[in-house]
């Protein structure tokens, strides 16, 4: 009986093995394989965003050595320039906070705002602090910066006496060196690790295609979310509008408060996520659009894939809507509980969080469960 | 009919079964709580949580700090390990019954029908002399070795074991799982990446195939198990089924648990073969061992066949409760767990806090991710019970602030098995002016497909 019973094994994963020997390109059904969706993301979406920030923070450090140099007003600008479009490469890191960038917390190092003021003038005044402590990311990194560019004084004139006439003079000017370099060296590690060349994380990225937790689908699907709940939605409009705070507005909470560019930049980390969802570099590649498509998601009478795309677009446009500067809109209106950018920021969650893994099978947990 | 079954049930057999399931049982439990503790579990379940999703009517069950759970969960480990060799072994069952279950109890998040096997293989074993024979207890006490037990002692097993893939088997017996092959539909093509294989997960006959076949299995293999002709066979596709599902699925030590646990079924002879085999490997135990003179034989209490009635009623019972609810069971959960209800639903959802205090009229919204782990939250977020108990708790927290009259409002959005998602509870309900109770929750809104 035990050999019938092994034999009958044996007979069914035969019959499935000669099955998919003999015709597995005639299969019917769905096709999606998700290692050339990795890679899509990895080479054309990822890499390139570390690549292009730091090429954006290299350009940083090279304005900000010639600011140092002659602190005027045309040195302050292209320097103000060059670091609002680093603020804007930025927003295409950020979702990324696993793998090399986890390492080093690239993401609070980079950008953990509202930045501390005390902190950074006490720093400067005592000309002692070190970049490397954990303690010291609300005094460095973008927000930082912001301060230091526009935040010290009312006046452009005002500002740039603090790096030529104010007795602290050199010491501002070396804070703003130290923490473009600081910014510098942290994305020049993380871009390193990704690339062939360097850590090649690439690689381990790219293979990965399991759907479990520790796969690069269940990675990019939760940091992706995480990111999205909590950077995007929450600090970036959320707290500002006072959505956590009792209804009472922060507007210092801020992101880019002193450069007065909240909007422009949370448009810019929406567009990022949404052609991370696309797939999208120059072009419409594999992304999980795609996949969606592949395993027939629908949603209500389109498929998921469309629903999710026009939430995006939906949501960046009502964000346009709001008026800069954010800090004091917020200011004057408060928030009113049908605010209608919040709301569709809150729709897009429940596409990404609850629709987008449920369908794809995706893990968002590592402990044992049976389906219950 | 009352008297022969009675007759059946006192009637002697081998001890052999019952002893070599003793020493499986506590064997694959020590290996499953060693793992536990070395995945880190005990901490980021136990400790970590600044909340828990409370049993009704188990409020009172509460996580220890870190050092107590851990010591928890090592008096687990030694009492495992005191039913594997049979070492003061009606304490170790007690001692293994109380500590699981009360971990089991802290949480619903962690609630798991193989936990729940657990407890109740457990505790059965307090009720039965699987240490009278080969053991540790009968080195120290010759005196206590017994060749024959009564056959209930070994009965109750296999009738717990039918209990489980029967009514696993009939919660299969639903639209979604045999007409639509979800969720199956769903899981196994997220595995399109397997080698050879991969290409069928993504075929719908494969998950129909999968769905009905699973079906077919939990209903039957019992049946199979029982009859000896069936047997070798039905034990083979025990194990090729629960393989499957091991590769297949995240569902930890249970495919293994499940495996052990079917070899009660077989002859008392395969059972005497295994424990001389065992002997082998550990000779000093067979020295010491005394042979027997007379086949001596256990003396059942009345009592027993009291509580092993009730304790098995209420098993029966317990997954019929749903009836009494109105809606699709999936969508409310009412009546769910404690049901043999396995790999049924996939299931996710997503809400959003609304907290208004009525004095000021202030609104803001509560952000479930800075109270609960990613796994809370996503355990809540399908169920109204545990979305209910976090708004009180939201309530509590309200209330510390100064926030004298809170009302918390859940607007949730749930997909089930593919169906697009949809509002799950009246968002226009204040959820602190509801008291958790067996009754109906008449705030989900009905499931629409």
């Amino acid at each position: 009986m035990f050999r019938i019973g092994v034999l009958t094994v044996f007979c069914f994963i035969g019959i499935v093995a000669g099955f998919v020997a003999c015709d597995s390109s005639d299969l019917e059904g769905i096709h999606f394989d998700r290692g050339p969706m990795l890679n899509n993301i990895g080479n054309n979406i990822i890499i390139p965003a570390y690549e292009n920030m730091l090429a954006s923070s290299e350009a940083l450090s090279t304005a900000a050595t010639s600011f140092t140099t002659t602190p005027d007003a045309a040195s302050l600008n292209t320097l103000r320039e060059i670091f609002f479009n680093t603020y804007k490469a930025w927003q295409y890191c950020a979702p990324y906070e696993f793998g090399p960038a986890e390492a080093i917390y690239l993401r609070s190092s980079v950008n953990t705002y509202p930045t501390n003021k005390s902190e950074i003038n006490s720093n400067i005044g005592s000309g002692t602090y070190d970049f490397n402590s954990i303690s010291s990311v609300d005094a460095k990194g973008l927000p930082a910066l912001d301060y230091l560019l526009y935040g010290l004084a009312e006046t452009d004139e005002a500002i740039l006496a603090f790096y030529t006439t104010d007795s602290n003079a050199s010491k501002y000017k070396q804070y703003i060196l130290d923490l473009v370099a600081d910014i510098n060296a942290r994305v020049s590690t993380v871009y390193e690790g990704w690339i062939e060349t360097g850590g090649n994380y690439i690689s381990a990225f790219v293979s990965k295609t399991g759907n479990d937790v520790g796969s690069s689908s269940g990675i990019l699907v939760n940091s992706m979310n995480q990111y999205y709940e909590r950077d995007l939605r929450d600090l970036k409009i959320g707290y500002p509008v006072g959505i956590r705070s009792l209804g009472v507005p922060l507007p210092n909470y801020c992101e880019a408060l002193y450069s007065k560019n909240s909007i422009a930049l949370a448009n810019e980390s929406l567009i990022a996520m949404q052609n991370l969802f696309l797939g999208f570099s120059d072009e419409n590649g594999i992304g999980f659009d795609d996949y969606l498509v592949a395993v027939g998601a629908q949603y209500n009478n389109k498929t998921l894939a469309e629903a999710i795309d026009e939430q995006f677009t939906t949501t960046i446009n009502k964000v346009t809507l709001i008026p800069e500067p954010f800090s004091q809109t917020v200011e004057n209106a408060g928030v009113e509980t049908d605010d209608a950018a919040y709301v569709e920021l809150q729709k897009l969650a429940v596409l990404l969080k609850a629709e987008m893994p449920s369908k794809l099978g995706i893990l968002i947990t590592y402990q044992d469960n049976d389906g219950d | 009919v009352f008297d022969r079954c009675k007759r059946y049930c006192l009637q002697s057999v081998s001890i052999a079964p019952l002893v070599t399931s003793r020493v499986l049982f506590g064997f694959i439990m020590a290996i499953s709580i060693v793992r536990f503790i070395l995945n880190g579990w005990v901490h980021d379940l136990y400790v970590k949580p600044i909340f828990h999703f409370t049993y009704f009517g188990f409020e009172w069950v509460k996580p220890l700090n870190e050092v107590g759970m851990h010591a928890l969960f090592i008096i687990m480990l030694i009492s495992a390990l005191g039913i594997m060799v049979g070492f003061f072994y009606r304490i170790s069952a007690i001692l293994f019954f109380l500590s699981f279950t009360y971990v089991e109890l802290i949480d619903k998040t962690t609630y798991l029908n193989h936990y729940y096997f657990v407890s109740l293989v457990s505790f059965l074993l307090i009720f039965v002399p699987a240490n009278r024979y080969f053991s540790f207890d009968v080195i120290r006490r010759p005196s206590l070795k017994i060749d024959l037990v009564p056959n209930w002692a070994i009965l109750i097993f296999k009738f717990q074991l039918a209990i489980v893939y029967i009514f696993a088997g009939l919660a299969k017996l639903n639209y979604d799982w045999l007409v639509e092959a979800q969720p199956l539909r769903i899981w196994l093509s997220a595995h399109s990446h397997w080698p050879l294989v991969g290409k069928l997960f993504t075929q719908t006959w494969v998950a129909y195939a999968f769905s009905w076949t699973g079906a077919v299995y939990d209903l039957f293999i019992v049946f199979l198990l029982i009859n000896q002709r069936t047997r070798l066979f039905a034990f083979a596709v025990v194990v090729a089924f629960h393989m499957i599902t091991w590769w297949l699925f995240p569902i930890g030590m249970f495919p293994f648990i499940m495996i052990l646990s079917t070899l009660i079924f077989f002859s008392d002879e395969f059972h005497k073969k295994l424990i001389s085999g065992w002997r082998k490997i550990v000779p000093w135990l067979k020295k010491s061992e005394p042979r027997p003179t007379v086949e001596r034989t256990f003396v059942t209490k009345p009592y027993i066949a009291f509580i092993l009635t009730i304790f098995f009623l209420i098993q029966i019972i317990l997954p019929w409760r749903f009836l009494l609810y109105p809606g699709k069971l999936f969508w409310t959960e009412q009546g769910y767990r404690f049901s043999w209800r396995v790999m049924l639903m996939e299931k996710a959802g997503y809400v959003i806090f609304h907290v208004k205090d009525s004095n000021s009229q202030k609104y803001f919204q509560v952000m479930p991710s800075d109270y609960l782990t990613p796994q809370q939250e996503k355990m809540m977020s399908t169920q109204p019970d545990m979305i209910l108990e976090f708004a009180h708790f939201i309530e509590k927290q309200c209330i510390v602030k100064g926030i004298k009259d809170p009302e918390v409002r859940a607007e949730s959005y749930v997909t089930l098995n593919g169906s697009t998602s949809a509002l799950f509870l009246d968002s226009a309900i204040d959820l602190t002016t509801i008291k958790e109770s067996f009754s109906n929750k008449d705030w989900i809104l009905p499931y629409k497909r």
